[in-house]
């Protein structure tokens, strides 16, 4: 039988080369474990994503999406009807409130972004504006947990999960999926966000730090025992190694104990390659002044995006990092400028390292909160307050993302708000489509990365999600 | 071709509208020819049992599955190949989407698929589900609703190798699969396997030379019941409880606020275990305690604290929409109530009937009716918070005046502690002033001034910590526990439409699951007798009674299932949270049932079922590789040998602390400092930290007793954040196990083992044995259960000479601690 005569008696190939495939994927699996790298469903745009949460929700008619209709009609009363049912307080004096800073068109493109953005803007033409999000709840723990695993309540695993399950790894020595400095404390903020859920414990997230103790202090724990030499822990490994081959072979074949020896080499390994992926000495200062780092607004973000550029150049896959405190529901004349001034620089940087390193076009950038906030203001003193003292509320029915990197049409915004910005109006897209395209960038069908839990198929997009094509390049 | 696949399986037939006896020869021939080789080459790889994902749900490969179709309803309409989903995606018409991905079939492979489904679409029935697991047609035959059935006792060849009944269900099934039993496990590995099991802390040295000096059985026997008697027992089959129970010390989802009070339920529950409280009564407690009669103060404060159960829970106190946190916090407790007690998943009937197991919407609606009518939230804490109940506990006057003297002895402990505190304090300062006046002359005398310094300093600091555990720990408040109620003017609910409750349809009844055949009630009175008058019922005392009715096989099967997982490490059904369609079929169904009767004919005793379980000869066997068996069996379903377990990580903690000799045995009490009570705090809490360095109050208790978290677990108890402690916050009756390098960098590198590791080198060098030899086979004896063998001295002896430099104390704490990094001390052979 030729090889044509035998994939024909399979029908058309498709069988035989789907097993061939299939084949080779668990040879590759068995020889190199669960984080083995492994072939996506279709050519990627993007190797690997770094993920930039802005904790709290940004305000998009403050950063992104100018509207002259709100700022003419700025202390006018509500256009538009607010969900009756919500408890917010604050909203009973709610009149428009106009932008809190001036536009100006941007790049080749001539997006309009914020002055207070000066930094980023330069790289508009880099921008893929998402204007039009949207997401399914008012509170942040729900909205939180919808942007990282898409659903409100329930425990699912995080994206960064799904895509370390569905792609592996590029570098041996390193997890797949790291979180830096992730919000842990704040509102919404949970490990869950970096969680598997049901996949299995392989696939969860790294963290390195916390939020709330800082970018410093962002490393991955017990990296270090101060107390041993390194030449003295390899002679305890050693000994561990040894009781435990002396043990497994008295057992025969056990995966389970031999998937722990490898994760006590990995580990061996991660103590040695860490530290220096961690340590920025090998950065000139140029390129830390770049980032911002060592100087107060700007140290912490700094820190943390380049540690992305770092992680994303040694083949981690998922990176995440974390901006918190944009909740600003009170003094967001001077929260949110401030908030702008510690991200602005450090993202612009990133954008740059990444292009200067031929990393950008393969490295999908994704910017959003999880919600954005009301174009009206929010006066928590009950109508005692002033313009200076007003915030903006949770608006989690318009508000604008962006997408940069591997597969995306710089320069370009997709989606409308209404005239005041504060609902979508024309192409929408939701949250479990922005988790599609992100998906689809990296190679992945959303609607084909499933896993079996609980006796069903389970997706990060549930039984939602649209690639937004018009966004791709 | 077979006869049997001439005939038409019945409710196909049926269902098809099909007369039975259509399925003629020639029929059966070309189904044979021209429909069952397309459909395997071109569709099974993505639907059919054997798919590595069946997606859209959707198989085509029996009957039955066809007609149930996918996520978009059935696959084909029998007698209409136009009207059939089928057809359409082959087609590749408007609708479905376009199939096989691949490419469009042949139109002759597409004309005979049409013209089989015009002819009825039969489907030859010995086959129609492969696999042997058989799907019956309708949901409401699934097995796990069906009554409980006593067993026959299966014949076996090998009827001295059965201890008893379970060991017959078992080796029935190894015959017929011709795979045979390996070799029982030595004994030292079955000791320390059942001191795991049953207690989660290894055997003393002592305990293992007294059960071993035993002949085998009685030496088994004995050592079963003395680790069943153990307060350890409670503390590690209460753990297993809370995992179900969404237990933590603190309430809300997004931030941490205390509940300083939780702790009662939990050791409310570890007593129960200890107590053997019959299974059927513990639940009773802990769904309506607060309404069953009593006979005593202490039972009245026992039966309130039970219902923790469904008071304490991941609520998202700062809700603004308070509607929806009210019927999110009945979900929750319906959630639990179905997963934990009844194997069934419910969630999906808050917004339509179940699509695949027999709940329609209105039955999630009646129990919603019964926890809406209960109250579960206080009043609002503070601006948007809304605060759970914190209930006063009844005290008789004699315990009020106990707890007077009581709260009279704390004070001048109290006050004792900080004079001590106090008088340390000022010999510190002495001493500075002292060693200040002295001069920097570095002499003998400075030198000794500053030893003495130093010892006053640790003095200072010992009573500190004593006078804040005294203050934030030892208080005798007035008992508080979190508990429910029920609400005086009980309600029914309506439907709400979509799950939006807002939206709402048609009232329900208050009731139960309408597929359990209940011989009692099964509606819910609107008044009944309490105490001396009538009240209006929630109708939770109803649903406690209807648990346990006769006619309701799930409670048992469940918690026999249960039982069985924490003891082999896998359920006879391992989706131990749910026996629904989409759960995992019974290894063993005769089995289960054998032990579910077993469980409720001996007073719902637990520790019965565990002793009988553990003295099986199935549970003894050793976990080796066996060639037949990992071939035929790979997964070990059928248990022909012992599966090997990491240990859970408080496991692993609480045997270290043991092994090293720092375990702190006090039982109970306050995990949360007493003082924390009603503040809301939203950032890290410095208090929680601060439990944990008081020193003696926690630190080395054992890790039931410390402080469990919403989110991650305290820094100070990492090995539960690395080690699959499960997520508090909603029902996990099933661990995961993992294996990641971050764990290897915990127990390489962790202050905690590093620390323990050294106390115990101390212990050791400062003990009894007099040559290092002596000391590795004491120390191995200790921390692996099993005597040394001369491989293990000279690895030992081989190491701790070429330590190289630093001490030899240094040398034997790292040797100590590779031994508890090594697999065999982190798993149960």
């Amino acid at each position: 039988m030729t090889r044509r005569e035998f994939m024909g008696s399979w029908g058309c190939g498709f069988g035989w080369v789907a097993l061939q495939a299939m084949l080779a994927e668990q040879a590759a699996a068995r020889a190199a474990g669960p984080l083995a790298p492994k072939a996506p469903h279709h050519a990627p745009r993007a190797k690997r994503v770094i993920f930039l949460w802005m904790q709290g929700g940004p305000s998009q008619v403050d950063l992104f999406d100018y509207k002259p209709e709100l700022a003419k009609r700025d202390g006018a009363d509500l256009p538009y009807e607010m969900p009756a049912h919500r408890a917010m307080p604050g909203v009973a004096y709610s009149r428009l409130m106009a932008p809190i800073a001036e536009f100006a068109p941007s790049g080749e493109c001539g997006l309009p972004v914020s002055d207070l953005l000066p930094h980023l803007r330069r790289h508009a033409d880099d921008l893929c504006l998402l204007k039009a999000m949207q997401a399914d709840s008012e509170a942040h723990a729900p909205a939180v947990r919808q942007l990282h695993t898409g659903a409100t309540q329930l425990v699912r695993p995080s994206i960064g999960s799904w895509v370390a399950y569905g792609l592996g790894t590029e570098n041996a020595n390193l997890p797949a999926f790291l979180t830096i400095a992730p919000n842990l404390s704040g509102d919404g903020g949970s490990v869950q966000l970096y969680g598997n859920a049901f996949l299995p414990a392989v696939y969860q997230g790294t963290a390195l730090g916390s939020s709330a103790a800082g970018a410093e202090s962002a490393t991955i724990g017990y990296l270090h025992d101060p107390s041993i030499r390194p030449g003295a822990q390899r002679r305890q490994l050693d000994l561990i190694q040894e009781m435990n081959r002396a043990h497994l072979e008295r057992h025969v074949t056990d995966r389970r104990l031999e998937g722990a020896i490898e994760s006590f080499e990995l580990a061996f390994r991660m103590q040695a390659e860490v530290p220096s992926l961690l340590d920025f000495a090998g950065e000139s200062q140029s390129t830390l002044d770049m980032y911002g780092i060592g100087a107060a607004p700007t140290d912490d973000f700094g820190r943390q995006c380049l540690l992305a550029r770092r992680f994303a150049e040694a083949g981690v896959r998922f990176i995440q990092i974390t901006s918190s405190g944009w909740d600003s529901h009170a003094n967001i004349l001077k929260a949110h400028p401030d908030r702008c001034r510690s991200v602005d620089r450090p993202i612009a940087a990133l954008i740059r390292d990444l292009k200067r390193r031929g990393l950008f076009d393969e490295t999908l950038l994704v910017w959003s909160g999880e919600f954005g906030r009301t174009p009206h203001f929010q006066d928590l003193q009950d109508g005692a307050g002033s313009r200076s003292t007003w915030g903006r509320g949770h608006d989690p029915y318009g508000f604008c993302a962006w997408l940069a990197g591997g597969g995306v049409r710089g320069g370009t915004s997709y989606g409308e708000l209404d005239d005041f910005g504060y609902r979508a109006v024309k192409d929408p897209v939701h949250i479990h489509d922005l988790h599609a395209t992100i998906l689809h960038l990296l190679g992945l069908d959303h609607r084909r990365l499933t896993y079996r839990y609980s006796g069903r198929d389970f997706r990060l997009t549930d039984v939602y999600g649209r690639v937004v094509s018009e966004v791709l390049a | 071709m077979k006869v049997a696949r001439a005939l038409l399986a019945a409710g196909w037939a049926c269902s098809a509208a099909l007369p039975p006896g259509a399925w003629a020869s020639d029929a059966s021939a070309f189904f044979e020819t021209s429909v069952r080789p397309v459909l395997v080459a071109h569709c099974y790889q993505c639907h059919s049992r054997d798919a590595p994902t069946v997606f859209a749900q959707l198989r085509l490969d029996s009957g039955p599955a066809l007609l149930r179709g996918g996520r978009s309803g059935p696959a084909v309409v029998p007698g209409d190949p136009d009207a059939s989903r089928l057809i359409q995606a082959l087609r590749h018409e408007a609708g479905p989407a376009p199939m096989p991905p691949a490419g469009k079939l042949r139109e002759r492979q597409i004309a005979d698929l049409e013209e089989w489904i015009r002819q009825g679409a039969a489907w030859p029935e010995d086959d129609a589900e492969t696999g042997g697991d058989r799907q019956p047609s309708s949901p409401r035959d699934h097995w796990a609703w069906q009554p409980l059935a006593e067993p026959a006792l299966p014949e076996v060849g090998n009827g001295s190798w059965a201890a008893g009944p379970i060991d017959r269900f078992v080796l029935a099934r190894l015959e017929a699969a011709g795979i045979a039993p390996v070799e029982p496990a030595d004994r030292h590995t079955l000791l320390r396997r059942l001191a795991l099991d049953l207690t989660g802390l290894p055997l003393s040295p002592g305990q293992i030379r007294a059960f071993a000096s035993l002949p085998a059985r009685a030496g088994l026997e004995a050592a079963v019941d003395s680790l069943l008697a153990s307060p350890a027992f409670g503390e590690r089959w209460g753990r297993h409880w809370l995992d179900l129970a969404a237990y933590a010390d603190t309430l809300g989802l997004g931030r941490r606020i205390p509940a300083p009070s939780a702790w009662r339920y939990r050791d409310y529950v570890i007593e129960a275990f200890n107590s053997d409280k019959p299974y059927d009564r513990f639940v009773r407690e802990q769904v309506a305690g607060d309404v069953l009669p009593f006979q005593s103060d202490a039972q009245r404060r026992e039966q309130l604290i039970a219902t923790g159960f469904l008071a304490i829970g991941p609520w998202a106190l700062v809700d603004q929409d308070k509607l929806q946190l009210r019927m999110d916090v009945v979900d929750h407790q319906i959630d639990t109530v179905g997963r934990a007690l009844l194997g069934i998943t419910l969630g999906c009937a808050r917004c339509h009937d179940h699509k695949f197991d027999p709940v329609p919407q209105r039955d999630y609606y009646a129990l919603a009716g019964i926890f809406r009518s209960t109250r579960t939230l206080g009043a609002r804490m503070s601006g948007v918070f809304s605060d759970v109940r914190r209930t006063a506990l009844p005290e008789t006057p004699r315990e009020l005046r106990a707890r007077a003297d009581a709260m009279v002895a704390w004070r001048a402990d109290y006050d004792a502690a900080v004079r001590a505190q106090r008088r340390a304090e000022e010999r510190v300062e002495a001493l500075q002033a002292e060693l200040k006046r002295s001069g920097a002359d570095g002499g003998d005398d400075a030198k000794q001034l500053a030893e003495r310094l130093a010892a006053a300093r640790a003095e200072a600091r010992t009573q500190k910590t004593e006078a804040a555990r005294i203050l934030h720990y030892g208080k005798p408040d007035a008992p508080v526990a979190l508990t429910l109620a029920d609400d005086p003017e009980p309600e029914d609910a309506r439907i709400c439409l979509g799950g939006n409750p807002r939206s709402l349809g048609e009232e329900v009844p208050r009731g139960f699951l309408s597929i359990v055949p209940a011989q009692g009630p099964t509606k819910i009175a609107n008044r009944r007798l309490i105490g001396t008058g009538f009240q209006k019922s929630s109708g939770r005392l109803e649903l406690a009674g209807w648990l346990f009715d006769p006619g309701n096989p799930l409670p048992a099967r469940v918690m026999a299932n249960r039982v069985w997982q924490h003891l082999f490490g896998r359920g006879i059904v391992a989706s131990v949270d749910n026996f629904g369609t989409l759960g995992e079929r019974p290894t063993h169904p005769a089995l289960l049932d054998y032990l579910a009767l077993r469980l409720r004919r001996q007073d719902w005793s637990v520790k019965a079922l565990v002793r009988e379980i553990v003295l099986s000869s199935a549970y003894g066997l050793s976990a080796a590789h066996n060639e037949l068996g990992g071939a035929i069996d790979p997964d070990n379903r059928l248990l022909w040998r012992a599966n090997r377990r990491r240990l859970e990580a408080e496991a692993i903690r609480d045997s270290v602390l043991h092994v090293a000799g720092s375990l702190d045995f006090r039982a109970g009490g306050p995990s949360l400092p007493l003082t924390s009570r009603g503040s809301l705090v939203m950032a890290q809490p410095p208090f929680l930290a601060r439990g944990l360095e008081l020193g003696g109050a926690l630190r080395n208790r054992r890790t039931i007793y410390l402080p469990a978290l919403r989110k991650s677990q305290l820094k100070q108890a990492d090995v539960l954040n690395l080690f699959d402690f499960p997520d508090p916050n909603t029902v996990a009756g099933r661990r995961d196990v993992t294996t990641v390098p971050t764990q290897a960098l915990y127990l390489m590198n962790s202050p905690f083992l590093v620390r323990q590791s050294d106390v115990t080198a101390k212990a050791l060098l400062a003990g009894p044995e007099r040559s290092d030899e002596a000391r590795v086979r004491a120390f191995l004896l200790r921390a692996l259960g099993r005597p040394a063998t001369e491989a293990d001295v000279d690895r030992a002896l081989r190491y701790l000479r070429g330590a190289g430099t630093g001490t030899r104390e240094q040398a034997w704490a790292r040797y100590c601690h590779s031994v508890f990094a090594s697999n065999e001390f982190l798993f149960r052979g």
